[in-house]
């Protein structure tokens, strides 16, 4: 940390250096004067916050032209005086631009985060905000996104301090039946402390419901498919994706690694993974990539597991599916279909079946994933589903079946399963599709409006673990002095949240997180 | 006249001057001598008579340990005794003692004049400095010179008192006051804000009607402060307190005569205690609350007053007169004395160092509440440490200096030494971060370390010594005695309520029960076995067994938080960053921080900066 701890002018590269882009942008920071842009680039008087067109100079040398920007301190990023170049994106180019500043003007290269450092240190942002900051460079979804746009307008750092507060008030009014009990009076005081205790339970209850749960499974949401090999989890992806992106072969354990690719339903971004099938095998390469891909799996917030009916002899995934898809139902004669019923009977979650695209077929398609208003295949007819709309009874395209008591309904009326015989299946309509219950799912956990940053979710878990304990000795009326030790280490816990006395350690974890330019 | 040389001065004989001159005479080397003026005894109660309170009683015993006199003055002269929160907790239990206001001075009189300690009973005009030594002019042109000097003032400098539109010159009632601190001493740094502080009415016995009110008798159970005391000593005969309320009335009439208070019409400009409000404060704050606690206080045996606490006033003497006459039990009061506030200079701490010294005027010390301090308790600490400290660097010797961790004396010099004042200072249980060790009970445990240093002689010392032994043997009964799983043991525990035995049990793990009195469980089981011990060492032992899970659970907790508190840091360092704001660094210079923990503890520190610094150190 105490690399920070220093003055000088820094220099960084702001904008990606990874490919050839057409702008670069470099940005300095901390220089006390101007004099050095005369012989740089030729200016003897800058103006904030204007663009002026420069030429680079190393001596008479030109090495790039480009746009300057001038941010006069305090208000810039950092506090400090700030100039944006705006050159060409060719790192070399970059790299050269940069060279010269350090050589000739004294600039230091910045560290990860430094110029971040500089606008925490200089009051720009609270902890809370370089954390938002953090997320909102890093995140790749858009709940990501606009978390960190809130946590960046201080929302969150908001809530948090009107934690702080009724903390306060709690524990003075625990100090007030210590010190002033004979002032007060012990009824008066008993009260308080009732009513204050409540308040900020409620709002640590709050604030632990929103830190629990998946957040990984938001900020980069992952559908995985599994199953058996040759259960059709390539077919499927491709289908999904719409390209021949996965290897696909009828030679059990071609899919060695996993596949991904990114899909977007409602403009959010999802990670689509095809897994190695989970066959045993004794080929050691095929089982590294099956354990990666049980890792995998387990980070899915969706996952969907992959049945080959035809060769399907009733074994489950150990690790549970989202929903099951059904493959190859369509090689199936009606016997054999009506005599799944009795296979698929125990299984709870929804399941979807899936067939080779074709009008001749009797189990549609599964519709393309990405394009949603695509047809839609029979299904378009389904009567209403009921009140339950979730996923679980989420049946995608033209098929559905969903086992328990709607499930016994169909077969017993309805004889073989086929596109035609589902239409008049009465309250099941409309039809989820995948899309749908892939878009209900993120949305359902995104409205909890989870707390996305790590460390604030770790605090706000001490947190809550501690008040549940000090909870119980308000209420049990215990010793007063442990009472109040017991909230004061609270405090310790409440104040590292809002950042305030933040060990160095969680500055260190923070800024550890930044790239160089930042 | 003659001129009078001495060692080590006090100027003043209040609590402070007292507890300062008593210890540095067991030095014995020591010329010591008070100055005090002559209309006034020593040790003189002229607010509430009690001594101790929430965290002042574990400061009197924490005196007592060391050495001081406060607590054998206030056993002597106590007349009711109370333990608070006695139901709320060991950490928090204080013993309060109320005096005879003239018995507690007279036995002052007695143990000082019994002592080498010179009384010199004089009104100081002029104090000067020559060379190493300090010159004390009295009005009688009498000379008196020392090298060390305390001032113990209290509110006698540049002291001015209020009772509605009079104002008289003084620092209480019927006493002159001294010159203001800039005429008695060049150079010293007073706070820019006068301080205030008020007294109620004093009633006359026969007027009130004591039937009307809730009689609060004296507590034959609260342990004496004094270790040489058996834990029942009562001298004096033993009376009641009694409590009252104001109620709608009494707060109609206080609000009806705002613009004839003194503190809010502009005539008094000092700062008054937040925690001691007078009655128009509560009045005028807390428009919604009208019914106050009025506890009425015997001043002693022998006196015709009560004190009537809850009900300091400044308010003109018919008003007083008036709402007084509202309250239940005192509609036919008589007033003896009425009350007034008192407005006065205040040294700024921040100059002192912790032995309170002031720093840039060596020889010179402040203690009590010319420091700013409310309470005879917290006036009665300073005393001590700056007597023994003034006496100990006139001998060459290192300074006394106690952690805030092991005290309240400690919590208190840190937080006068270490922080801006902007208001009087009173010791309250939640200023220490230790307070389930800063305990009455195991005073000793945390005091006799400190008292050793001194190597001094007195019976304190060989009772310190033979407490830690008694309490160290019986920490290792209670560890090591168990009671095995025989049927006899079972019924034993369980007829007396103990809890069960599974396989056995020690007499650690039964005091930890939640269920069980550690004292009085404690005391059962050691009669079973037959031990005596006596019962200031039982309750130390039994007390301490019972927090220890606590304690331990604590310090685990508190580590991380310590690690970043105690961190050393450099203000003047912190003077030089430019990323500190100018008002921030305005605050750090006038403070002067050490480290982290005094640096969060300034006013108006910017939580970015704490972030800051706290990652750069």
């Amino acid at each position: 940390m105490n690399q920070y701890f220093r003055d000088d002018p820094i220099v960084a590269v702001s904008t990606s250096t990874q490919s050839q882009a057409a702008i670069g942008i470099i940005r300095i920071t901390g220089f006390k004067d101007l004099s050095f842009l005369k012989p740089l680039c030729g200016l003897s008087e800058v103006k904030p916050r204007y663009a002026h067109y420069v030429s680079i100079k190393d001596s008479e040398n030109v090495l790039d032209d480009g746009v300057l920007l001038f941010f006069k301190a305090p208000h810039s990023f950092t506090g400090e005086n700030v100039i944006e170049f705006q050159v060409h994106g060719n790192p070399f180019n970059l790299e050269r631009i940069i060279s010269l500043l350090i050589s000739q003007y004294g600039f230091k290269k910045a560290f990860p985060g430094e110029f971040t450092y500089r606008a925490l240190r200089n009051k720009k942002m609270n902890l809370t905000q370089v954390e938002g900051l953090d997320l909102l460079l890093n995140a790749s979804s858009s709940f990501g996104l606009s978390q960190a746009t809130k946590i960046m307008n201080n929302e969150l750092f908001e809530e948090y301090t009107a934690l702080r507060d009724s903390y306060i008030s709690l524990r003075s009014s625990i100090e007030l039946a210590i010190d002033f009990s004979e002032d007060v009076g012990e009824e008066e005081i008993s009260k308080l402390i009732t009513s204050q205790t409540h308040h900020i339970d409620k709002i640590i209850n709050n604030l632990f419901k929103r830190s629990q749960g998946d957040i990984n499974s938001l900020l980069s949401p992952k559908i995985g498919l599994y199953g058996e090999t040759n259960a059709g989890k390539s077919t499927l992806f491709n289908q999904i994706v719409g390209q021949d992106r996965a290897i696909v072969s009828d030679i059990h354990g071609t899919t060695r690694d996993f596949v991904s690719e990114y899909i977007y339903i409602d403009s959010q971004a999802y990670q689509l993974i095809d897994t190695a099938g989970l066959r045993v095998s004794s080929d050691t390469i095929e089982q590294e990539g099956i354990s990666r891909g049980k890792r995998l799996i387990e980070q899915c917030f969706l996952r969907f597991y992959l049945i080959n009916i035809k060769t399907w002899k009733g074994e489950l995934p150990s690790i549970t599916p989202s929903a099951y898809i059904l493959t190859h139902v369509d090689l199936l004669n009606d016997t054999e279909l009506l005599s799944l019923k009795s296979r698929l009977s125990s299984l709870e979650q929804p399941i979807f079946i899936s067939g080779p695209m074709g009008a001749d077929s009797k189990i549609g398609p599964i519709e393309p994933l990405y394009n949603k208003n695509g047809p839609m295949g029979a299904g378009d007819s389904f009567g209403p589903m009921g009140p339950d709309t979730s996923f679980k009874f989420g049946p995608m395209g033209p098929l559905l079946f969903s086992p328990g008591p709607m499930g016994a309904e169909f077969y017993n009326e309805l004889g073989p399963m086929g596109a035609d015989s589902l239409k008049s299946t009465g309250p099941m309509g409309p039809v989820l599709s995948l899309n749908t219950l892939i878009s209900n799912t993120y949305r359902s956990k995104s409205s909890l409006n989870p707390i996305p940053i790590s460390r604030h979710r770790e605090v706000i878990t001490d947190i809550y673990n501690r008040f549940t304990h000090v909870k119980q000795y308000i209420f049990n009326n215990q010793d007063i002095a442990i009472i109040s030790h017991e909230i004061n280490s609270l405090g310790i816990y409440i104040d590292e949240l809002v950042g305030i006395t933040s060990p160095d350690d969680v500055l260190d974890n923070i800024f550890s997180n930044f790239c160089i330019g930042k | 006249m003659n001129d009078l040389s001495f060692d080590l001065i006090v100027l003043g004989g209040g609590h402070a001057g007292v507890e300062a001159a008593w210890i540095a005479h067991q030095f014995e080397s020591l010329r010591v001598a008070i100055v005090t003026i002559p209309e006034v005894p020593l040790a003189s109660a002229p607010c509430n008579p009690a001594v101790g309170g929430v965290g002042k009683g574990q400061v009197v015993r924490e005196l007592d340990a060391l050495g001081g006199l406060m607590g054998k003055l206030a056993d002597e002269s106590g007349i009711q005794f109370r333990t608070l929160n006695e139901s709320k907790g060991y950490a928090v239990q204080s013993t309060r003692i109320q005096i005879d206001k003239n018995l507690y001075s007279s036995r002052a009189e007695y143990y000082i004049e019994s002592s080498n300690i010179s009384v010199i009973r004089k009104r100081v005009e002029k104090v000067s400095k020559t060379g190493d030594r300090f010159q004390l002019i009295a009005d009688d042109s009498t000379v008196i010179s020392c090298s060390k000097l305390i001032v113990t003032t209290g509110t006698f400098l540049a002291g001015q008192m209020h009772t509605g539109e009079e104002v008289t010159i003084g620092g209480r009632v019927e006493c002159r006051s001294s010159q203001g601190l800039d005429s008695l001493f060049d150079g010293v740094s007073k706070l820019k804000k006068r301080f205030k502080t008020g007294t109620p009415a004093r009633l006359t016995r026969q007027s009130i009607d004591f039937s009307q009110m809730d009689e609060q008798p004296s507590d034959p159970g609260t342990i004496s402060f004094h270790f040489g005391h058996d834990v029942d000593y009562r001298q004096a005969k033993q009376v009641s307190c009694y409590l009252t309320r104001t109620n709608d009335e009494t707060l109609a009439i206080i609000r009806e005569n705002k613009e004839r208070s003194p503190i809010f019409n502009g005539q008094i400009q000092g700062v008054g205690p937040r925690y001691c409000p007078s009655i128009e404060d509560k009045a005028y704050r807390y428009e919604d609350r009208n019914i106050h606690h009025v506890f009425v206080e015997p001043e002693g045996l022998d006196i015709d007053t009560f004190y009537p606490n809850g009900i300091s006033t400044s308010l003109p003497k018919e008003v007083q007169l008036d709402f007084i006459r509202t309250i239940k039990g005192l509609e036919q009061a008589e007033i003896a004395v009425y009350g007034y506030a008192v407005e006065y200079d205040v040294v700024d701490t921040l100059y002192l160092n912790k032995t309170m010294e002031y720093t840039d005027i060596p020889g010179l010390y402040f203690a009590g509440q010319v420091c700013g301090t409310s309470g005879y308790e917290e006036a009665a600490g300073q005393g001590y440490i700056a007597g023994v400290n003034a006496a100990l660097s006139y001998l060459g010797r290192d300074s006394l200096i106690l952690d805030r961790d092991e005290s309240y004396i400690g919590v208190m010099i840190d937080d006068l030494t270490a922080n801006d004042r902007d208001e009087p200072y009173r010791l309250f249980t939640a200023r220490a971060e230790n307070r389930l060790q800063l305990r009455e009970d195991n005073t000793v445990l945390r005091m006799a370390k400190y008292r050793s240093r001194l190597s001094l002689e007195n019976s304190v010392d060989y009772y310190n010594s033979n407490f830690i032994e008694a309490y160290n043997n019986l920490i290792d009964i209670i560890d090591e005695t168990f009671f095995k799983e025989s049927e006899k043991n079972i019924n034993l525990l369980s007829e007396l309520g103990f809890g069960g035995i599974k396989n056995k049990v020690s007499i650690a793990e039964i005091l930890q029960r939640s269920q069980n009195n550690p004292i009085e469980t404690l005391r059962v089981l050691l009669n079973i076995t037959g031990i005596k011990i006596e019962e200031r060492v039982l309750r130390a032992a039994a007390i301490s067994v019972k927090y220890r899970g606590y304690i331990q659970r604590s310090d685990a907790d508190f580590q991380k938080w310590m690690k970043l508190k105690n961190k050393p840091l450099s203000w003047n360092e912190l003077l030089q960053n430019k990323n500190i704001s100018f008002e921030c660094k305005q605050r750090i210079e006038k403070v002067k921080p050490e480290n982290f923990g005094q640096l969060q503890k300034i006013k108006g520190i910017r939580p970015a900066t704490l972030a800051f610094v706290a990652g750069n150190i």
